[in-house]
């Protein structure tokens, strides 16, 4: 199994979730740590496991979110490094 | 047991007598007695009896969630001898709007995050409220914004002063729930406080509720399966625990966190939660009554729980908003139900105490036991009707030949049981859909696109499809020419999320079946091809 970086998943999400940005005026810059997407209305709670689904099939990796912090849980930054730490402990 | 309250508010009262230093609500990370919660409740109906607006109708408004406010104002709404109407930020304003036009209500709780959408909604208002903002200090601004109306806040409901509460007869209105109707604007149904009080004593009864039991709270206040969770647990001294719109994101943890024993959800939520990784061996062992309602529950779902929470009672629950909440039960038993479970779906059960069907064909005979057709019942979890709609209220609620009782139309096939079997359920048999658990007429959203783009020719399907429905809208129009982004925008301000189209197909022609209607399977079909 391979190794999953934050970076990695970072630039998937903001992919994966191309047409939902740009129909919320968000730029591929704005994309960073701090965005709560769905503060900024850019996914549901249906969106989101459809994220996760994508991210867990493009990386090849199974990831238990139970224990993340929920507050973090549609942040992007915790998110891709919670997600790089979960595939690590899986790998190790 | 005592015998029954006849109003929802002096079953409360009751507990609160019995009870008063235990739990009753859990939000915002606080934990709140009875004394507590019945203390800041009845600053809020003072305040507004004080104020109140002479020949108001006995209906009280709450625009507010997941909050302290949100709780408190239910039960305030209640003391004042009123039904309550649960508003919802989350809706378009201008479908609060409706709702607050159609209930003529002149009193509104309003909570800090729910107040600033408020111009939007009050805009079209023209008689003067008495607003309520008990998370305000300082109203001053507020007062400014609405010069019409009178502006109450945080100083004017001062918890500490004693208030007389105003016990309603048993006929008289205890909510108003809004939920999809096919032509086009929501149907308020009328809940009589007999038909809460003998539902949630029922079920307080089928689940052996005691004072010790914390219960969650899966679902938003104008949603009825609310109604299990709040008067189930209020009627037997129990606690409510209310997740954070973040924290429903991954309510597994909130069981454990809070050492959940009563569980309610749409099942799409439990598949949510197996999506996440929760649903592992033992992983619920605090749980120890589990009940799903509001969607078709597959039997995947169960065994999932099954292994989760090894010592919980597993219950599907089935009622329309109409028959108050949950009115026919199943309980899930592990040697008996595998032989009952029809193509992956578990039965509906049996109707509560109290309660009786008929399984109906078009013509409103009834079919023979073992044919299909639609539910009705009637008894006392039968609702009063829809508020200020005799018109739709008659269509729906009616008094079958050779019988003296009203009937409600379900809109459901079913199964007509043999014997002592439980009853299966099929679909729906009209254009009717849940959307995670959310009732939704397609007509609804058709006839809002219809206006919106002067098109004849549209048809919403749910989809994708789930065992329980779909989870979202897909919607053809015929025609050219439309700027879907912004006919996206201009449907989001008259719907809520769960009914806004995800996608739109613009075709030229939309195909039509033998009957000349539109080709709702084709179109289907079309959606299934292209994934």
């Amino acid at each position: 199994m391979s190794v999953v970086k934050a970076d990695e998943v970072k630039r998937f999400i903001a992919a994966f979730l191309a047409d939902a940005l740009s129909e919320n005026n968000v730029t591929e810059n704005e994309v960073n740590d701090d965005l709560d997407l769905m503060k900024r209305g850019i996914i549901d709670s249906i969106d989101l496991i459809n994220l996760i689904a994508g991210i867990e099939e493009h990386f090849n990796i199974e990831v238990d979110f139970e224990d993340m912090d929920t507050e973090q849980l549609t942040i992007v930054g915790p998110l891709a490094k919670y997600i790089e730490e979960r595939a690590k402990m899986k790998t190790a | 047991m005592s015998p029954a309250p006849p109003s929802l508010i002096s079953g409360i009262l009751r507990s609160a007598a019995a009870f008063p230093e235990r739990p009753a609500l859990v939000v915002d990370k606080r934990s709140y007695t009875y004394r507590e919660l019945l203390d800041v409740s009845s600053a809020f109906a003072a305040a507004l009896d004080a104020h109140a607006i002479a020949g108001e109708p006995p209906l009280t408004a709450v625009y507010a969630m997941r909050s302290l406010t949100a709780y408190a104002g239910i039960i305030a709404a209640l003391l004042r001898g009123h039904g309550y109407v649960p508003l919802n930020r989350f809706y378009p304003p201008n479908r609060t709007e409706f709702m607050l036009k159609k209930s003529g209500c002149r009193a509104i709780i309003v909570d800090a995050e729910s107040a600033a959408q408020l111009d939007d909604v009050l805009k079209g208002i023209d008689q003067p409220l008495v607003l309520l903002f008990p998370d305000l200090e300082d109203v001053s601004a507020v007062k400014a914004r609405f010069p019409r109306h009178a502006i109450l806040g945080a100083r004017d409901a001062v918890p500490g002063a004693s208030y007389t509460p105003k016990i309603p007869g048993a006929d008289a209105i205890a909510y108003v729930i809004f939920t999809s109707g096919s032509t086009g604007t929501p149907k308020g149904v009328m809940t009589s406080n007999r038909n809460i009080v003998t539902y949630a004593e029922y079920a307080a009864e089928r689940g052996r509720v005691t004072e010790r039991d914390r219960f969650s709270q899966s679902c938003a206040t104008t949603f009825d399966g609310s109604v299990f969770d709040l008067f189930t647990a209020w009627l037997r001294g129990a606690c409510v625990c209310s997740p954070s719109q973040k924290e429903l994101l991954n309510p597994g943890a909130f069981i454990k966190k809070h050492e959940i024993t009563v569980w309610f959800s749409v099942p799409s939520l439990a598949v949510f939660m197996k999506r996440l990784g929760s649903l592992k061996k033992g992983n619920f062992p605090s749980l120890r009554w589990s009940t799903f309602g509001g969607e078709a529950l597959s039997v995947d779902i169960v065994n999932s729980w099954r292994e989760t929470a090894p010592n919980s009672e597993i219950d599907n629950g089935y009622g329309p908003t109409e028959t108050t909440c949950m009115s026919v039960y199943y309980r899930w038993d592990p040697v008996a139900s595998p032989k009952e479970v029809h193509q992956g779906i578990v039965p509906i059960g049996y109707a509560n105490p109290g309660m009786s069907i008929m399984v109906c064909d078009e013509n409103l005979r009834e079919v023979s036991p073992g044919e299909r057709g639609e539910l009705l019942m009637a008894g006392t979890q039968i609702s009063l009707g829809y508020l200020h709609d005799p018109e739709r209220t008659k269509r729906a609620y009616i008094v079958p030949a050779g019988k003296k009782e009203i009937y409600y139309r379900t809109g459901d096939l079913v199964q007509r049981p043999r014997g002592g079997e439980p009853i299966l359920y099929f679909g729906r048999i009209d254009f009717q859909i849940k959307v995670l658990g959310h009732r939704v007429e397609l007509g609804e959203i058709e006839a809002v696109i219809r206006d919106e783009t002067g098109a004849h020719g549209v048809v919403a399907l749910g989809w994708p499809m789930t065992p329980n429905g779909a989870q979202g809208i897909e919607v053809f129009i015929e025609g050219t020419g439309f700027d879907l982004g912004d006919l996206k925008r201009r449907i989001s301000m008259r719907l809520p999320e769960f009914m806004v189209p995800k996608k739109f197909h613009v075709v030229s022609r939309i195909p039509l079946n033998e009957n000349g209607k539109f080709d709702r399977l084709a179109l289907q079909h079309m959606l299934e091809a292209a994934v």
